[in-house]
């Protein structure tokens, strides 16, 4: 009985990958949730993810947010593929499009974060690669600075203002055709 | 002493005016990325934020250029001439993934003449683009490119989309010498005057007309196309 369960103990963990924060945190993934990272799935690739792979760039909280964000989509991903052979089945479209759907819903819950994790986001999705997340993450900032003045950005995120007033009066008389 | 110090307010104003400026300590490819995102008058207004910011934008390496907002046509093409000014001044020139033209503006009554588009169009090319389209335009005739030199010849060029463009065998014999790795056409509302269309290359050729368009591809009916390598081929709205 003893044995069996450990047999069965191994398949389970051949498939899982610890992934180590910088405060040391470890968190037990799937494969397929830790290959949304390409960064990770070269590791894998070349078989040195044997003892867990350290992330000394990412924090716990930001390596949990992270990893919540890789589970859902790669559910998704799974559930692209698996219906992908039932293409003109009505049924299954219905399934897809409501399951999209519910994907939006996740991701802009998941968007509703101060904007010190937004940018710990960015260079987290970066650095592990994770195309989705980082184009997300981008484009909540390009979002919240669509339409507004360079004042109204610089107020936003603390922009300070080196240039000097001859400068910056040069740079509008340069970009004049920007503004037009 | 310890209960006076929340009294002074010195220490909540400093660490407001403190407060770390968390956007422009991204690397270069990080804030391109988010410029990616908006649209390129916008990006270009950036360059009023900081020193970090100025010109920044024009090291974008995917450049979309959408009339859509613009005031009228005139301004449109001063904007698209400037912003291509001063990617060429930049002091290390920096290539390009992709340019996109969307030359269709409601406000504006006036279009634009392929003689405004060719300097674009070699300008994203000897960048060594490997997309390029014409995605829209309007106006009263298709874009001719006749007595110009042919203007896609590039070794890097992959992927290239024209609306509104007089096609005819001039060019269709220049695309299969000139495009050596292009491998998706896209033909949107094109006038087609072409026999033969040969290409060992491309792998993916659309074609979409619209029936409302007048000048619809006449002798279409008689095209003849020699893809050996074709993997997808789309005909839609052909009248």
């Amino acid at each position: 009985m003893a044995s069996a369960g450990s047999g069965d103990e191994k398949a389970a963990a051949a498939a899982m990958i610890t992934l180590i924060s910088s405060d040391n945190e470890k968190f037990e993934v799937t494969e397929a949730t830790a290959t949304l990272s390409q960064t990770i799935r070269h590791m894998i690739e070349d078989g040195c993810t044997d003892g867990g792979v350290p992330l000394p760039n990412v924090t716990s909280k930001i390596l949990a947010r992270v990893i919540e964000y890789c589970k859902k989509h790669a559910t998704a991903a799974a559930g692209e593929e698996g219906s992908s052979s039932s293409f003109s089945d009505a049924a299954f479209l219905e399934v897809d499009r409501a399951f999209l759907e519910e994907l939006e819903e996740f991701d802009d819950a998941f968007l509703e974060v101060d904007r010190a994790t937004l940018f710990d986001l960015i260079l987290a999705a970066n650095y592990l690669d994770i195309k989705g997340l980082l184009n997300l993450t981008c484009q909540k900032v390009a979002d919240s600075v669509k339409g507004k003045t360079p004042e109204q950005i610089r107020e936003m995120y603390n922009i300070v203002n080196d240039l000097t007033p001859e400068e910056e009066a040069e740079i509008r008389r340069e970009t004049q055709w920007a503004f037009e | 002493m310890k209960q006076a110090l929340p009294e002074t307010g010195m220490p909540s104003s400093n660490s407001q005016k403190s407060a770390p400026d968390r956007i422009s300590a991204l690397p270069d490819d990080l804030l391109l990325h988010v410029m990616y995102f908006l649209t390129m008058r916008e990006a270009v207004q950036t360059s009023l934020l900081s020193r970090r910011w100025q010109n920044l934008w024009a090291s974008l390496m995917w450049l979309k250029f959408d009339a859509a907002k613009f005031s009228s046509m005139r301004t449109y093409r001063k904007f698209v001439n400037n912003a291509l000014m001063c990617r060429i001044s930049l002091p290390e020139p920096v290539p390009l993934d992709a340019f996109w033209i969307y030359a269709a503006c409601e406000n504006s009554d006036d279009s634009l003449d392929y003689s405004d588009i060719h300097p674009w169009i070699r300008h994203a090319l000897n960048s060594k683009a490997w997309a390029l389209g014409i995605m829209e335009h309007s106006g009263p005739k298709p874009l001719s490119m006749e007595g110009y030199p042919f203007p896609f010849t590039s070794a890097y060029l992959k992927i290239l989309g024209l609306c509104h463009c007089s096609i005819d065998d001039w060019f269709a014999q220049n695309l299969s010498s000139c495009c050596p790795v292009l491998d998706d056409l896209d033909l949107m509302s094109c006038a087609i005057h072409v026999t033969m269309f040969s290409s060992t290359k491309l792998k993916s050729l659309t074609i979409t007309s619209t029936r409302t368009e007048k000048d619809y591809p006449s002798e279409f009916q008689y095209l003849e196309i020699d893809m050996p390598n074709l993997v997808s081929l789309r005909l839609e709205e052909i009248p």
